[in-house]
């Protein structure tokens, strides 16, 4: 049944229709053949009564004036109905007058009929008859017939061919019918489902079903029309209020860029003008004002940078820098910030940095310092005694990039389960208390979170009501390629490094060449991708160099086409951009083109040659193996 | 009564007799009218009147009652529609043949030679079991009586 439920509208309708064809013609066959044969048995029946009513009335002379021979001539007349096998005349006192027999046997018939009926019975293999005689009103004498069933069984086998034939005819012209009529119905269907599958995949909710038809289909069809109008129009809603939603949300950040510009100007006047006031004889009572002038203003400042910060984050505007920084040094300096408030509260500082760690690697040292003043800061905060703990170790490494996990651990107040996921929100304390009590916007969480994905990196929070914090997050830093001791036997000592440099200003193109004149590096120059593209087909080389903003051809585009290259040539030569414009988006862009690595000018002649020495020896080893 | 052998020649010509009635049809102004007997007259002895009276009885000849007569003489014959004749007196019965030839009445005679020929109309001829027939169509049809096949089948046409 599954199997049925399972086959296409189209193969249920043809085999629903071919089988009501076939039920059909077998019914009607079934009536046809017993209606037949009923016929059949009449007309025999009235065939065996005029036979014996022939008969009868010949041989009433015969009967009546015992004439066995005329009778015998008589009765031998019936060898032109073949199907009679025997017939006799039987006398009223049941003695037999004549017999007759198909093949000459003078046999008895030994049926059980009673005499005096007037009978025709049908038996398995041949029909009776016994059918008496009258003259004059006189019953003279019986007739009884054995008649075979020859004729009736051609009958049959004629009936059944052609009743088989009749069913093949059925089932080919049903089928053929069938294949043609269900498109009246499937045709609509497949054109409804046609329909869905193109909306699904072009997503798009403007097209229409087309089918006047008022039926079933007809109504699944407008339904489905309407359906798409109401998807459409609310579509169409949706993207108008997201628009909206944009608009508003771009104007409320700008807003807030202004006005915490505008609120900054005068705040730190009166934040300088405070510290020239604090310089000038006062008594212990204005002292004491002036102090809470200090800590107010102050307070409010970082709350101005905060919402300055956040607004930023908003607006995207935000850019990451690319800087060797010292991890050491930077907790260092955190806690050397932070020491008075340490001191002040009673609290204990530690830090753990795994010693895998390199001592430096590439990222936004800034930035990494004010995730640390937040998470620090927030420490601080809620934890009224005990220690604030900050661990950093390595979970992930490869050539390019070292994955640092960072832990700070207090043993604060702690935040209930529930809230854990809320605290990370826009203007969201643990709860409404908080914001009174310890203070704050609550949006420094929020930044933190936004610093740290943006970074690549994630936070989260294991923490316990009363137990105390730990805020974990990860940021994924540049590794600092290690700089190979360069000195004049190093360089004389390598093979030849083939460069090509790209770069439309000439002055640029002096300067490098003058950096690369140590060593064996051959330099060849080209102005820009085209030119580039062209040199790298005539010559070999082993690493280009490509400033990015070049006329013709750009350095984006220059990488494009040596990564998509064919021939394989030129397809993994080393590329490294040498940029001024060192925006994260055009770093990433760099890399998203196919480049190994970038040089923000003005660069060190170090940083130079060993990114150089590090790609072209790393290629050549790939080359090797 | 007088008692009958069952299978006597008179009984068995008797039946015949009577059998041969089913075969032959008399035109309606044969008999005066619906109810009228069908008249059978006897030339010859008393006993195959006797035997014709016991065949016949409780029986109708062609849906009719019907009377018996023993005739001495042809002259005395008056309204029969069958006549059975021996045939004892040859000149007795070419007289009867001649005085009935046209009066619708079927003349039958028993075992008489050239009965037929003389212008008797069914002569039955042989000896029992083996009973024939004799029949002259053209003297039934100058009688305007007619005949059925199936007899004739079974006889001698003359």
């Amino acid at each position: 049944m599954q199997k049925i439920k399972d086959l296409s509208i189209r193969t249920k309708i043809i085999f629903l229709i071919v089988v009501i064809s076939i039920i059909n013609t077998i019914i009607a066959s079934v009536i046809y053949y017993r209606t037949d044969k009923k016929i059949y048995n009449r007309e025999i029946s009235e065939k065996l009564l005029i036979l014996s009513k022939v008969i009868g009335d010949s041989n009433s002379a015969t009967i009546l004036f015992n004439d066995k021979k005329s009778a015998k001539e008589y009765m031998s007349t019936l060898k032109v109905e073949k199907s009679v096998e025997k017939a006799s005349i039987i006398l009223p006192d049941s003695s037999i007058f004549v017999s007759y027999d198909k093949n000459g046997v003078a046999s008895e018939m030994n049926y059980p009929l009673p005499l005096k009926t007037d009978t025709v019975l049908f038996l398995a293999e041949n029909i009776i008859a016994n059918i008496p005689v009258i003259f004059k009103n006189d019953t003279t004498a019986y007739i009884r017939i054995k008649y075979n069933l020859d004729e009736l069984k051609v009958k049959q086998d004629n009936y059944f061919k052609v009743i088989a034939i009749i069913l093949v005819l059925t089932v080919i012209i049903a089928f053929i019918l069938a294949y043609f009529f269900q498109k009246i119905i499937t045709q609509h269907i497949f054109h409804l489902h046609k329909l869905m599958n193109k909306i699904s995949s072009t997503k798009d909710f403007s097209v229409r079903s087309v089918n006047n038809s008022k039926d079933e289909i007809g109504s699944l069809s407008t339904g489905f029309n309407e359906m798409l109008e109401q998807i459409e129009k609310q579509n169409n809603e949706l993207k108008r209020s997201k628009q909206m939603a944009e608009v508003s949300l771009k104007a409320k950040e700008r807003f807030l860029a202004n006005t915490t510009h505008e609120l900054r100007t005068p705040l730190s006047s009166i934040v300088g003008i405070t510290s020239l006031l604090d310089e000038t004889p006062l008594n212990d009572e204005q002292k004491q004002f002036l102090k809470n002038i200090k800590l107010s203003s102050d307070h409010l400042l970082s709350v101005i940078n905060d919402l300055l910060e956040f607004s930023k984050l908003g607006s995207k505007k935000l850019q990451f820098e690319k800087k060797k920084f010292n991890i050491r040094q930077s907790i260092e300096r955190l806690y050397n910030s932070m020491h008075y408030e340490f001191q002040r509260k009673n609290l204990d500082f530690s830090s753990d940095i795994n010693d895998n760690i390199p001592q430096i690697v590439i990222g936004d040292d800034y930035r990494l310092n004010q995730i640390f003043i937040n998470l620090v800061g927030n420490a601080l905060k809620f934890t009224p005694q005990g220690s604030i703990e900050v661990y950093v170790k390595k979970i992930f490494e490869n050539e390019l990039i070292i994955d640092l996990e960072f832990r700070i651990k207090d043993t604060g107040i702690g935040i209930e389960k529930e809230k854990q996921d809320a605290i990370f929100e826009s203007f969201t304390q643990e709860n409404n208390g908080t914001t009174r009590k310890y203070g704050g916007t609550g949006l420094g969480l929020a930044i933190t979170k936004q610093l740290i994905e943006l970074q690549g990196g994630k936070i989260r929070i294991e923490s316990e009501k009363g137990k105390g914090s730990t805020f974990i997050f990860n940021i994924p830093y540049s590794k600092i390629i290690v700089p190979q001791v360069i000195d004049n036997d190093a360089l004389n000592a390598m093979s030849d490094i083939n460069i090509l440099l790209v770069d439309d200003n000439p002055m640029n193109l002096m300067f490098t060449i003058s950096v690369l004149k140590k060593g064996k590096f051959k330099v060849e120059t080209a102005i820009n991708g085209l030119d580039a593209l062209k040199k790298l087909s005539n010559s070999d080389f082993d690493i280009v160099l490509c400033d990015l903003h070049m006329p013709e051809m750009d350095g984006y585009g220059l990488a494009t086409k040596i990564r998509a290259d064919g021939s394989n040539k030129i397809k993994n030569i080393p590329i490294i951009a040498v940029t001024a414009a060192a925006t994260i988006d055009e770093i990433n862009r760099c890399f998203n083109v196919g480049m190994n690595d970038y040089l923000i000018k003005p660069f060190e002649r170090e940083d130079l040659i060993s990114k150089v020495l590090y790609l072209t020896k790393k290629t050549k080893n790939t080359d090797n193996d | 009564m007088f008692n009958m052998k069952k299978n006597s020649p008179e009984v068995i010509k008797s039946s015949y007799i009577f059998n041969v009635t089913k075969f032959v049809s008399w035109p309606i102004d044969a008999f005066g009218s619906d109810e009228a007997p069908f008249r059978i007259g006897v030339f010859g002895d008393k006993s195959i009147e006797l035997a014709l009276i016991e065949t016949l009885s409780g029986k109708k000849i062609n849906g009719r009652a019907w009377e018996v007569d023993l005739y001495k003489n042809t002259n005395e014959i008056q309204g029969c529609h069958l006549i059975f004749t021996t045939g004892s007196n040859t000149q007795q019965t070419a007289s009867l043949i001649r005085h009935f030839k046209n009066k619708h009445v079927l003349t039958i005679g028993d075992n008489i030679p050239h009965f037929c020929e003389s212008g008797g109309m069914i002569n039955i001829t042989g000896d029992v079991p083996n009973l024939g027939f004799e029949i002259s169509q053209s003297a039934l049809s100058f009688a305007k009586l007619e005949i059925s096949s199936g007899l004739l089948d079974l006889a001698t046409i003359i």
